[in-house]
């Protein structure tokens, strides 16, 4: 199932895509006979207790799809799926690239482990914004987002992908010298609007990360591309690593890396510029694309 | 204010010395009505704004001089130890927590691994996952798969009172709404292994707060507070709250430029000398050890390290 936050005539909903269409999940799923009621936001729904019922929806919704609760997709506003009720954590260093800068502990390397706050989230279409004389090197990195479902304690890495929900993409907007400045790198990528992510979110089942790349096209260009899996560590490895002594719950969001570290690609470093387009993807799943504004 | 738990209920609560008082349940008892609907969370509370704070607050202060009806005792008012605290507020982002914002414990940390006993360049903030958020008296239970160097550290946490961006720092205190008490419990190896941060403050248990949010109105000036931690009744760290390097107001300041400040938000300010860290040789928390983490004019804050798979 593909859902979405949305919203029409100024309402936010629930919704989930068919074809062109965006279907309200309350109301799709009353009408088919359900019993599911979104009655917060997308991440009241998105647990893997309701995943057989999301799929069960998704194919009635496909037999008899009905206008009363189908919107066509370009008449409506898509939105971030949520903001988490907790900020969002960055396996940071997770490219080949930075594999000697890691201190290593029984064989792995330590990735750098930090976060976003979650004030950060921002729409697709919604600009990236910042002051000018706080930061001059604004960079953008396309992550696969994690949507973790089901409460995950301890959990090796050869079950830990079963609790997870779905996949969407962020777009993970960092000033690097305020990571610089502070030495601890949590500030740097919270400012506000610097959580661009989804705004579909792909149910687990209906994704295969071993066979995807992970994108972001500056003004059109591609700047970076690598697998969704060529990071260091594996996604299931950084689940299962955050889950010893670190409960995760459903809802939380995990940035699981990005293909190259910073520049855009380009030498010397090329930085976001007011009027840049940036645009975040994992191919064929789900793309967000964002403006730049400085203030 | 605190959040607690008896019978299985969980209420919203004023503390006066050894008495807690439900407010829901007092307000009811005593027939007191508020000008808008009372929430049941004190992150709610905080949200709701000025007008609700005044309007609990003489409440407060009409309670403050009663002799408790004994009668009404487990009804709407209980002793301390009749009740279990929760963590007074869940906030809705990782409390922030400044790292080296005293210059002993910079001196004291770092003389080991040889780094200037000088101020940081700047501020530096990392975070505690709301995940790992407990109350008064809760368990701190790490597993030695994970850690085996747990320290502790006794810090001053700041709850933010309303939204704010690029705050002046001559304001800054007007955004505060309370204080309360935090112990930035740490794994050494992972803080630094890692090196961000966040995984090594953020295990299970890893930031008991509590057990109550004092109002500005009640602690006056923070800086004026002494901050003292015991471990097993020993006095292990014991100084003035007001000798951070970066001030509160410069906290604030800093944290919002570009990011927004909200209500119930916290910041942790820095710990102070005396931390398992920097003892010759180092040494860390066992099963079984006893915190008491104690900020005058706030409250004390007690916890148990707890080692998985032990007793």
């Amino acid at each position: 199932m593909k859902l979405v936050t949305y919203s029409v005539e100024g309402r936010q909903r629930v919704g989930f895509l068919l074809d062109e269409q965006v279907c309200d999940l309350g109301k799709a799923a009353s009408a088919l006979g359900f019993d599911l009621s979104p009655g917060g936001d997308l991440a009241s729904v998105a647990t893997n207790e309701y995943r057989g019922l999301l799929n069960e929806i998704d194919e009635a919704a496909r037999e008899s799809m009905q206008d009363e609760w189908c919107t066509p997709l370009d008449e409506v506003q898509l939105h971030a799926p949520y903001r988490p009720r907790q900020n969002i954590l960055i396996a940071g260093g997770n490219t080949p690239d930075e594999f000697t800068s890691q201190r290593m502990r029984n064989g792995r390397p330590m990735l750098r482990y930090h976060t976003k706050a979650p004030s950060a989230v921002a729409d697709p279409g919604e600009a990236i914004s910042w002051p000018r004389q706080l930061s001059t090197e604004v960079h953008a990195e396309p992550h696969v987002a994690v949507v973790i479902g089901a409460t995950t304690s301890y959990v090796e890495p050869s079950n830990v992908m079963a609790n997870v929900f779905g996949f969407t993409v962020a777009t993970n907007v960092v000033a690097q010298d305020l990571k610089r400045k502070h030495g601890q790198w949590d500030k740097a990528v919270s400012l506000d609007t610097f959580m661009p992510w989804g705004p579909v979110l792909v149910t687990a089942d209906e994704v295969d990360l071993s066979e995807l790349s992970c994108r972001l096209w500056l003004n059109d260009r591609m700047a970076i591309s690598g697998g969704a899996e060529s990071g260091l560590l594996k996604t299931a490895e950084i689940l299962s690593e955050l889950s010893f002594g670190m409960v995760l719950h459903p809802g939380d969001v995990v940035l699981t890396g990005t293909a190259e570290s910073v520049g855009h690609g380009e030498v010397p470093e090329r930085w976001l510029q007011d009027r840049d387009v940036v645009q975040s993807g994992i191919e064929g799943v789900v793309q967000i694309t964002n403006p730049v504004s400085t203030y | 204010m605190a959040t607690v738990k008896e019978a299985e209920e969980t209420s919203l609560a004023f503390t006066f010395g050894s008495s807690v008082v439900s407010i829901h349940a007092a307000a009811a008892a005593l027939g007191r009505s508020f000008e808008s609907a009372v929430p049941t969370t004190l992150l709610q509370v905080i949200e709701a704004g000025p007008e609700l704070w005044a309007d609990l607050e003489a409440f407060y202060d009409s309670l403050r001089d009663c002799e408790f009806p004994d009668d009404a005792r487990g009804a709407w008012w209980w002793d301390w130890d009749g009740v279990s605290f929760e963590p007074p507020i869940i906030p809705r982002k990782n409390p922030w927590v400044v790292g080296a914002n005293y210059y002993q414990h910079l001196a004291n940390g770092f003389a080991r691994i040889p780094r200037p006993a000088i101020a940081p360049p700047h501020v530096e903030y990392f975070t505690k996952a709301v995940n790992s958020i407990v109350g008064h008296d809760a368990d701190i239970v790490y597993d030695k798969r994970v850690t085996r160097t747990v320290d502790f550290e006794l810090e001053l946490a700041v709850v933010i009172g309303k939204h704010g961006k690029d705050v002046p720092v001559a304001d800054a205190y007007d955004w505060v709404f309370g204080y309360t008490v935090a112990n930035d419990i740490s794994a050494r190896e992972l803080q630094l292994g890692h090196q961000q941060y966040h995984r090594g403050k953020s295990l299970d248990g890893f930031c008991p707060l509590g057990p109550v949010i004092a109002t500005t109105r009640e602690t006056g000036d923070p800086n004026r507070l002494r901050m003292r931690q015991w471990v097993n009744g020993e006095l292990k760290q014991d100084w003035p709250v007001g000798d951070m390097i970066y001030k509160i107001d410069k906290l604030i300041q800093v944290l919002s430029e570009g990011m927004t400040i909200e209500p119930g938000e916290i910041i942790i300010c820095g710990t102070v000398p005396g931390v398992g860290f920097e003892q010759l040789p180092q040494s860390w928390l066992q099963h079984g050890d006893v915190l008491e983490a104690e900020i005058s004019r706030i409250g004390l804050l007690r916890n148990t390290i707890k080692m998985a798979g032990v007793g």
